[in-house]
């Protein structure tokens, strides 16, 4: 029990896409950036010496050659722009930065990663961006193409591209049409994507195909317009207009600010009522909560739920599994059986290993009251130390004392002016057994090392908080995301649904998130339809008598 | 020495005393819902379940008191006084009863016999 056990760890690598700053002016819609990294796990020996059953220290990214790959798992992250039209489980893995991309090749057994699969990845979201900036670019184009001379007929300065007073007024609200329209993309849609999802997002592909129809369309018209009118010109008959065209942009980009508003409310709005319940169980240690959700596809209710499950669920400790049993009580309580033949191993470790079983079944039968007594016994322990580490901060936070600005350097005998990783340093000796000896007992060491306690100690130190604002991050192990081995940029969780996951939440779905040995299993049911119904009270009701002594007549 | 028998009664207790035997015929009436009744036209207080020590009239144990008699009722008709206590009633004995069930047995029956204590009569 007391072995060193050797934990993989995560360690990632995560890229912003190159792609989503190149679009400087705005689009219709959010470019979709894929930010996908690599994971990887495999196993190393500890690097620091740790007491027993601890894990070793997450793994840098430099050393990778050589190492033994077990798993690569996908970490990209996007919003709800997450695109795709291809089908990719959660276990495939890419890197998109620009040098990860020559070390794709170096992993061997990785099938998934590649060219290939990178380019698919990009493609859809590629189409996105294309599609919506030929849409924007299009009403623009309209106007300023017959100016430019592409139409031989239309030749500038003819008397058909005179703009007169009421033209020009179109100009300007196309123009300004135009402002609000990239306005309205850039609050909404250019953001930095959330998630990337496995299955298509059914209402952005709706609304793209609603914009590639209605430019396509338009343009159609476009074109046919001019060569009608061209020929019109050359037959004597009745010739396009300037001010048609600018109208005819005008009406184009009327109808992409109704796309965009579709688009906002389908995307954006249409979720927030508030008509499912989810409870959410974190499977190793039983942690749950419940929320009330919006109308959903189940990919987005995971990314919905990992969102709050990041930042309000507690932190999950792997060593707190087992309640750590008290030094004294440990001795007489294991079974041990030595192996006196050393040959016929194979044999008789089934039926001793089988036997084993059935004493420890039974031990754990007859003294189901051990819990009870140790978890007791633990939880004692835990707040003796608490409190013995609170004391210890007090008195050492009641060393250190702030100088301020007119007391002059010299303010008294042995006053060294110290900046504040120096009084941390130097008040820190004073609560570090106090404080280590918390940590072990609540089995939080492997999160926090000497120099991130010294780092916080130094900012409470700077900004003036009380020895209990100091101790909050050591008391208080809530959310997941304060914990520093899991602020990484990129999250990778498995989604594990019976039903096709761009199918829309109901009553009684149920899925399952998965990340290592982190399980959350999330049940949905339906709000009741409340029935709000007035209740009249008459104030006359309101009276009373007060008896004193009950008198009946008879 | 029997006032205090008979007023200041430990109920489950013996007791003797002298007392006033009543006779009261029922007549019909209408009570508060409009139902038809038979009505004596009295009112009782106390009982076992009671306190005595917050009644109004300032009763001094836990037996049944009449509290109030209508003019013209039956009950003043035949006898009843105000702040009587009833001993018996057809055989009931109403020195130990609760509230609830002196109205029970008092409303039981068309023809009421009642031991009566009256202070100052049947006690000095």
């Amino acid at each position: 029990m007391e072995t060193e056990s050797v934990k993989s760890a995560l360690s990632e690598q995560s890229s912003r896409s190159r792609r989503s700053r190149s679009h400087t002016h705005r689009n219709n819609y959010r470019l979709h950036s894929n930010r996908s990294s690599r994971s990887t796990r495999s196993h190393r020996k500890g690097e620091e010496p740790m007491a027993p059953f601890q894990t070793s220290v997450t793994l840098s990214e430099e050393n990778r050659d050589g190492q033994e790959v077990i798993e690569v798992q996908i970490l990209p992250q996007d919003d709800n722009w997450g695109e795709n039209t291809t089908a990719v489980t959660g276990n495939t893995s890419e890197q998109s930065d620009a040098e990860d991309m020559g070390m794709s090749g170096q992993w061997i057994g990785e099938p998934d990663t590649g060219i290939s699969f990178v380019c698919q990845r990009y493609l859809g979201s590629v189409l996105t961006g294309v599609l919506s900036v030929a849409a924007f670019v299009s009403p623009l184009a309209m106007v300023v193409l017959p100016k430019l001379g592409f139409f031989p007929v239309l030749t500038p300065g003819s008397q058909l591209l005179a703009c007169g007073a009421e033209c020009k007024g179109l100009l300007v609200s196309l123009a300004f049409k135009l402002v609000l329209l990239a306005a309205g993309s850039w609050a909404v849609f250019l953001r930095r994507p959330r998630a990337t999802m496995p299955r298509i997002f059914l209402f952005r592909a709706t609304v793209l195909v609603l914009v590639l129809v209605c430019t396509f369309a338009y343009w159609l018209f476009y074109v046919v317009q001019v060569t009608e009118g061209a020929l019109a010109s050359t037959t004597g008959g009745e010739a396009v207009q300037y001010k048609g065209l600018v109208s005819y942009a005008s009406s184009l980009t009327d109808t992409l600010l109704f796309i965009h508003y579709l688009a906002v409310v389908l995307v954006e709005i249409r979720h927030l009522q508030p008509t499912y319940y989810v409870k959410i169980v974190r499977s190793p240690d039983g942690e749950s909560r419940a929320y009330a959700i919006g109308q959903l596809s189940i990919q987005r209710a995971a990314v919905w739920i990992l969102e709050h499950y990041y930042t309000e669920f507690p932190i999950y400790n792997p060593y707190l599994e087992r309640i750590p049993v008290s030094k004294s009580r440990k001795g007489g309580s294991s079974f041990k059986f030595y192996d006196v033949d050393g040959m016929n191993n194979s044999s008789l470790q089934q039926s001793q290993s089988r036997a084993m079983l059935a004493a420890h079944a039974r031990r754990r039968d007859s003294s189901h009251n051990e819990r009870f007594y140790e978890e007791h016994d633990y939880e004692r322990r835990v707040k003796k130390r608490r409190a013995r580490l609170i004391t210890a901060a007090e008195e050492a936070f009641t060393h250190i004392k702030r100088l301020h600005g007119d007391q002059g350097i010299s303010c008294s005998s042995a006053a060294i002016p110290m900046d504040p990783q120096e009084a941390a340093q130097a008040v820190f000796p004073s609560m570090a057994r106090a404080l280590q000896k918390y940590l072990r007992i609540t089995r939080q060491q492997p999160r926090h090392s000497v120099e991130s306690i010294l780092a916080h100690l130094a900012s409470c130190l700077s900004h003036d908080l009380t020895p209990r604002a100091f101790l909050e991050p050591f008391l208080v192990p809530a959310p997941v995301l304060q914990n520093e081995k899991e602020q990484k940029p990129v999250q990778t969780w498995a989604l594990i649904c019976d039903e096709l996951l761009s199918r829309p939440l109901s009553h009684g779905t149920s899925f399952q998130l998965r990340q290592n040995d982190v399980s959350l299993l999330c049940t949905v049911r339906a709000l009741p339809h409340f029935n709000v119904t007035e209740e009249v009270v008459d104030p006359k009701s309101n009276k009373f008598v007060l008896r004193l002594n009950s008198e009946t007549s008879v | 020495m029997c006032a205090k028998m008979a007023f200041q009664h430990q109920a489950g207790t013996a007791m003797e005393c002298l007392s006033i035997p009543i006779t009261l015929h029922k007549e019909p009436g209408v009570d508060h819902e409009g139902a038809e009744v038979l009505k004596c036209g009295f009112k009782i207080g106390g009982g076992i379940d009671q306190d005595f020590r917050k009644s109004p009239q300032g009763y001094t144990d836990y037996g049944i008191y009449v509290t109030e008699v209508h003019d013209g009722s039956p009950a003043a008709k035949s006898g009843l006084r105000m702040h009587d206590k009833i001993l018996q009633c057809n055989g009931y004995d109403f020195t130990m009863v609760t509230h609830k069930k002196a109205v029970d047995y008092i409303r039981k029956h068309p023809v009421l016999n009642l031991l009566v204590a009256r202070k100052g009569v049947t006690s000095t």
